[in-house]
């Protein structure tokens, strides 16, 4: 049979957004892949150096609409780290309730689309109605159900009312743990769904080093990397982790490091509500910070980066993010040669492929027709050239 | 044949049990579908006009012929695939015992209207010229000759218990000896029906065609406007018709008895509710499966259930 090129992309209703798969098909086998990204880059890093440090933090919320606690708390650690900033207490037990909370609706929402991408609808409209209530209580305890606008350099901006609140969030996590644990069920035993998702999309430990994935896709893959354990931010020192690994290499596996996870954030909710200290919120700031910082968060999809540098000016003189999703991208075309078209989405979904969070660099000529991706020295290199290129 | 002979079967085709009952009667049912499966996944559903409503909106669309489509055959599939869904109820009774065209082996005809949708759908899907319309239209043939073979040997279990390939004869057999589903074969017979009737409906766990999450639309990708109408509508009436045919087969038919006002009464109700829970049965496996891979559905039906309906003509061979 001959080979055919079949576009998986950048338009396709299997992938919520704009990122390109050109897969090489003989017959229903799948014998090469490429993957193409830069569809939905919107500047954010330049509009970063454009904005004082105090708006970033909303800026990178936008990023994403899912890991929209993941980003601002990156890079308030990031100048945190530049300028020696030490978070009180009971804002690094909050910022860990709320990237819990997130890390609960983001593997719920994965799992939804799983299940969809795999036609079990009913699945994924009771995985998506679990959902909900997390998404409720994130409006009540934050004012919003994505884009919680929580952190600031420091701190964060809203103290949670444990007194108030306290049981509601309680209550939610209560009906929510028989919840994940009857649909994880019902993934696990049903034969169906186990012949779709046992042996399918198989990522070796060997490759999944080699292709420095992270996050679930790292830890369904054998390698048990969580920034939470191995570099604890926030109050995860304290309210600890449990990081559970599976070897099975498969999609299985990076569901079931999901589920776990699902039933371990609220576990880590439940403890750090139980550790809550007294406080102030937000440390208080002189000036501007001055020098380089990191900050690493493990945002549900895997590690998030955020480097900054600063020079004493409210603007930050350089952001670079580097998305989970962009180290685990590349690791999908080991996973899709030898297997078929309708295994495709599967392996593509399985990683959680997040492109907004991932496209940073692209330049698209209008004019020309033609389309850039460009590398990081080449954008220099442009920017040096003309003062304005981007727009 | 006389100007009123022509008159009845034109009227016979158009109106009732055709093309204009059909027509109402696929979009009902194909409503208490969608609106049953909302219910299973606890969303609302769709109110009872939207089947309608998506059809006229669709008719009023541009239809859009791509430049890499074999234009005649691309506009002839989903014509084919309508009249061939038409036909069937004319074969199959519904006031009377005997329907307007009885012949010996209409059971046969039936079966080979019902194969046309499908082949429609693979006409259609390669003449369009689509990378997913030709790998959906592959997935058709595939799927097809792997449900093909039990469904019919499903029908041939009935025939033989019966001893007719006639439906009229079905139905009268059924009506002095009981329903065919209570008998070992019979049973046997209507589970693998009921399991190749999810694939000839492309629905799961068997929507592998049209697979849209793997390959847009499968076949139908291309197809827009009035076509695309055309396709819903057979697969609409389909949804009514298939479970009138297993009625049909298995449950003594659906005949409606005019001769007073309580026999019609009752004899609607119950004809209603047989195909009302046939319907559920359908929804109720669609809603409780994912979808199954072209090969795992492969060895499903040449395998497991080929076995499985070779026994129920055993069964039948011997008298069960």
């Amino acid at each position: 049979m001959p080979e055919v090129v079949l576009p998986i992309g950048p338009y396709h209703p299997a992938l919520t957004e704009p990122e390109f798969f050109q897969v090489y098909v003989s017959g229903e086998e799948i014998v090469d892949a490429k993957v193409r990204i830069g569809y939905n880059h919107r500047g954010i890093e330049w509009l970063a150096q454009r904005k004082t440090i105090h708006q970033v933090p909303f800026l990178v919320e936008r990023i994403c609409g899912i890991c929209s606690n993941a980003h601002p708390m990156c890079f308030c650690q990031s100048v945190e780290e530049a300028g020696d900033i030490v978070v009180p207490d009971r804002a690094r037990h909050i910022r860990t309730l709320i990237a819990e909370l997130e890390r609960i609706h983001s593997h719920l929402l994965w799992a939804g689309i799983a299940s969809h991408l795999i036609g079990y609808d009913t699945l994924f409209m009771y995985f998506w109605r679990h959902r909900e209530p997390i998404c409720e209580l994130l409006d009540l305890i934050t004012g919003n159900r994505q884009h919680y606008a929580i952190n600031c350099i420091g701190g964060v901006r809203r103290d949670i009312d444990l007194e108030k609140y306290g049981s509601k969030i309680l209550g939610v996590l209560k009906s929510l743990t028989p919840a994940v644990l009857r649909l994880g069920d019902a993934v696990v035993k049903d034969r169906v769904v186990k012949a779709r998702m046992e042996g399918v999309g198989i990522l070796s430990t060997d490759n999944a080093r080699k292709y420095c994935v992270v996050g679930p896709t790292a830890r369904g893959s054998g390698i048990g990397i969580d920034v939470r354990k191995n570099e604890p931010y926030a109050a995860y020192r304290d309210v600890g982790v449990d990081v559970k690994v599976f070897t099975e290499c498969d999609v299985m596996a990076r569901t079931l490091v999901r589920v776990h996870e699902t039933l371990e954030s609220a576990e880590i909710v439940r403890r750090t509500m139980d550790a809550m200290p007294n406080g102030p919120i937000k440390a208080e700031l002189n000036g501007f910070p001055t020098g380089e910082g990191v900050g690493k968060v493990e945002a549900p999809r895997g590690e998030d980066i955020h480097y900054v540098r600063l020079n004493g000016t409210d603007k930050p003189e350089r952001l670079k993010i580097r998305a989970p999703t962009y180290m685990n991208l590349g690791s999908i075309v080991p996973q899709l040669v030898g297997y078929t078209i309708a295994d495709a989405p599967l392996i593509i979904g399985a990683v959680d492929p997040c492109m907004c969070c991932t496209d940073r660099i692209a330049l698209v000529d209008v004019r020309k027709g033609r389309k850039l991706v460009l590398s990081l020295g080449e954008l220099a290199q442009k920017t040096r050239k003309n003062r304005n290129p981007i727009r | 044949m006389s100007w009123l002979d022509v008159a009845v079967a034109l009227l016979n085709t158009l109106v009732f049990p055709g093309f204009l009952f059909l027509f109402n009667a696929g979009f009902f049912f194909s409503w208490v579908d969608r609106k049953l499966l909302a219910r299973f996944q606890e969303r609302v559903g769709p109110p009872v006009f939207q089947p309608w409503a998506d059809f006229f909106k669709l008719l009023s669309k541009e239809i859009i012929i791509a430049r890499t489509a074999f234009k005649a055959t691309f506009i002839l599939a989903p014509l084919i695939s309508l009249i061939a869904v038409m036909l069937v109820p004319l074969m199959l009774p519904i006031v009377t015992p005997t329907p307007q065209f009885t012949f010996i082996g209409d059971l046969i005809v039936i079966v080979y209207l019902l194969i046309l949708p499908a082949l429609a759908a693979m006409i259609g899907g390669s003449a369009s010229g689509n990378p997913y319309g030709s790998i959906g239209s592959s997935r058709e043939m595939m799927l097809l000759t792997s449900y093909e073979l039990p469904f019919i040997i499903a029908v041939f279990t009935v025939a033989l218990k019966a001893g007719s390939l006639r439906i009229v004869d079905l139905v009268q057999y059924q009506s002095s000896n009981g329903f065919l589903f209570l008998t070992g074969s019979g049973f046997i017979a209507f589970l693998v029906m009921l399991l190749s009737l999810q694939a000839k409906l492309s629905v799961p766990p068997f929507d592998i065609p049209d697979a849209k999450t793997e390959i847009i639309a499968g076949p139908y990708t291309e197809y827009s406007g009035a076509l695309l109408a055309l396709f819903k509508l057979s697969h609409a009436m389909l949804l009514f018709v298939l479970p009138w045919f297993l009625c049909t087969l298995f449950f003594g038919g659906v005949l409606v008895d005019f001769s007073s006002t309580i026999r019609l009464f009752v004899t609607s109700a119950a004809s209603v509710l047989k195909l009302l829970i046939l319907l559920i049965a359908m929804s109720l496996i669609r809603c409780i499966n994912p979808r199954a891979r072209i090969d795992q559905a492969l060895r499903f039906f040449w395998l497991h259930l080929t076995i499985i309906a070779s026994v129920g003509f055993g069964l039948a061979v011997v008298g069960w």
